[in-house]
């Protein structure tokens, strides 16, 4: 079980990895090279600003996946790092209900692929189920990784209520 | 069905499911069991925000801080400053409050910020014989300086839904940004003077300050190069946050020679993650921001206040405190996406500009950010500074004194924010 867990893990990790650097770079690059087409050259790319809005999704779930993973997302602990024992089954149930929601919404955008087929991009002609199938698919990559922390979850030590200085996460403003 | 969703969300953030998740938990269940709007409604709102241009500046703006101060920038940085103000009373933690405030220019993060500097600097400031505590509390104020500085993460958001120009927002956010650090520094002074804290001994060598101001030098040039190209449109903020990157790369392989593969990629994660934060927080979000708006709260809102207010000023005093205890319990960009539709009218109602509208309320929420219990650059330099968050809090007070006196002549004196 622990093996199956690491694997879908470091699976999910190094795909949202590499989106992230494809993403990232291809925008930088797109973004630079038209800044300087218009100083330089006077002219600029007509795909320019749509190819970098069709990226920007993979590079935003992409993040939010490895965001759960670190842990980064802000949470509030005040109340549950007092919980003692159960603390670790309140969090368990937590995660369990992100689990389920995300699987719900990734359930939910289904049909919205088959409506958004038909919207194409105006210059690129791309169809909205590339954007649409995007995030149903980060929503799956999230419960998967709601699921797989439960485990830890359940079996690590109780924290102790004096040490303040933990009580969030990590956060971004 | 808003006050379905606000329940459900602080019931969800109580039992520590992440703020974003909680959000869009909230929503989702809201939808579904007022049975009033589709749930698909959601889904279609968050994708939406993924598809905004604008937003797009905020991975680069996070990267190129990223790759700034990970290298010799920050230790040059903090040598130069500690050489010009290290001797006078409290210098070295005013060292700390400058630092974030030139950091701010290659940042538009204050969590960023609090990581990196409080990292560099309380260590730094424990060894010199600064109680723990009023250093974690001088860096976690400070680092919120840095969303006021150009560029600044929050005013793209802010920007994206009022519609008020990104150019003009950075522009007006330097005055209070400056002032807020001149404030701090004072704290500093007077405390430094009040409790005889230690001040830096090491001899001012001027061949020595040359260097390191040629090494500090690309930081301290990037916000102006930032304000030049988005004042004299040559490119859009997206276009500005990319080349600010293209500088951090160039600055750190010719200036710095530090630039690897490694720190590359370390910067890009990182610069991906804390995107991804604030992204599913703007995602979720909008989703609730949709729904106040569809059942006409803002309208609701703006007719309640300047019907029981009556008086501008009392309005403006009301809205101060909303944002204020907003910015305590709901993380940043959350907040600004929630407060904006509600204020945007009711600010038109008593003549306020949208621009000092949107600095006043980033000095209000950013106030949170080193307030518990959301206190975010509060946490994160008391963990670094291993004390308590109680001690860091006594430490703050004169902080909070300051911020709260600028934030009333931001308030009340659109001189200091249109210009």
């Amino acid at each position: 079980m622990e093996t199956l867990i690491r694997l879908v893990n470091g699976a999910i990790g190094f795909a949202c990895r590499t989106a992230l650097y494809i993403t990232l770079s291809v925008t930088f690059m797109i973004l630079s090279v038209n800044v300087g087409l218009r100083y330089l050259a006077g002219s600029s790319l007509a795909w320019a600003s749509e190819l970098p809005e069709l990226l920007f999704p993979w590079m935003i779930m992409s993040g939010v996946v490895l965001a759960a993973q670190h842990g980064s997302h802000i949470a509030v602990v005040i109340l549950t790092q007092k919980m003692g024992n159960a603390r670790r089954w309140v969090l368990a149930v937590g995660t369990l209900l992100i689990a389920a929601m995300y699987s719900w919404l990734a359930w939910i955008a289904l049909p919205l692929m088959e409506i958004s087929a038909d919207e194409r991009t105006p210059i690129m002609g791309v169809p909205g189920s590339i954007t649409v199938s995007c995030l149903m698919l980060g929503f799956l990559c999230l419960a998967l990784v709601s699921l797989s922390q439960i485990p830890s979850i359940l079996s690590a030590p109780n924290h102790s209520d004096d040490s303040d200085s933990d009580h969030f996460l990590g956060a971004d403003a | 069905m808003t006050i379905l969703i606000i329940g459900l969300f602080i019931l969800a953030a109580l039992i520590s499911i992440p703020i974003a998740h909680s959000l869009v938990l909230a929503s989702v269940i809201g939808l579904w069991v007022a049975g009033r709007v589709p749930v698909d409604l959601a889904i279609q709102q968050m994708i939406s925000q993924t598809q905004s241009f604008p937003l797009i500046a905020i991975p680069f703006f996070m990267m190129t801080g990223a790759l700034m101060v990970s290298g010799r920038l920050g230790q040059s940085l903090v040598n130069l400053l500690t050489m010009m103000i290290g001797r006078v009373h409290g210098g070295p933690a005013q060292v700390g409050v400058l630092s974030s405030t030139i950091f701010g220019g290659v940042s538009g993060s204050a969590v960023a910020d609090a990581s990196a500097i409080g990292s560099m600097l309380i260590p730094w400031l424990k060894k010199l014989g600064y109680p723990p505590a009023f250093a974690a509390g001088t860096l976690a104020a400070a680092a919120t300086i840095d969303i006021l500085i150009p560029p600044s993460i929050p005013m793209i958001v802010y920007a994206l839904v009022s519609g008020a120009s990104i150019g003009a927002l950075f522009v007006a956010g330097i005055l209070p940004g400056l002032l807020m650090c001149a404030g701090f520094m004072l704290v500093c002074y007077v405390q430094g003077r009040r409790r005889n804290f230690p001040r830096d001994t090491t001899p001012f060598v001027w061949r020595e300050f040359f260097i390191q101001l040629t090494q500090a030098g690309p930081a301290l040039a990037m916000p102006v190069l930032i304000i030049v190209f988005l004042r004299f449109g040559i490119a859009t903020p997206t276009e500005v946050s990319v080349m600010s990157t293209l500088y951090a790369l160039l600055v750190s392989s010719l200036v710095y020679h530090d630039l690897t593969l490694q720190k590359l990629k370390h910067a890009a994660i990182e610069a991906g993650i804390s995107t991804g934060v604030v992204l599913l927080i703007i995602m979720a979000s909008s989703v609730i921001g949709w729904i106040v708006t569809y059942e006409r709260i803002p309208e609701a809102f703006t007719a309640f206040a300047t019907e029981t207010l009556k008086s501008p000023w009392l309005i403006i005093l009301a809205m101060n405190l909303i944002m204020l205890a907003t910015g305590m319990f709901i993380d940043l960009p959350a907040a600004v996406l929630l407060l904006t539709p509600m204020f945007v009218p009711l600010a038109a109602a008593v003549g306020m500009d949208n621009i000092q509208l949107g600095i006043m309320m980033i000095v209000n929420l950013s106030i949170g950010l080193y307030h518990p219990p959301i206190g975010t650059t509060l946490f994160i330099t008391s963990t670094i500074a291993k004390v308590r968050i109680g001690d860091v809090v006594m430490e703050l007070i004169p902080f909070y004194i300051v911020a709260i006196g600028l934030l009333l002549g931001f308030a009340y004196l659109p001189w200091l924010t249109i210009y």
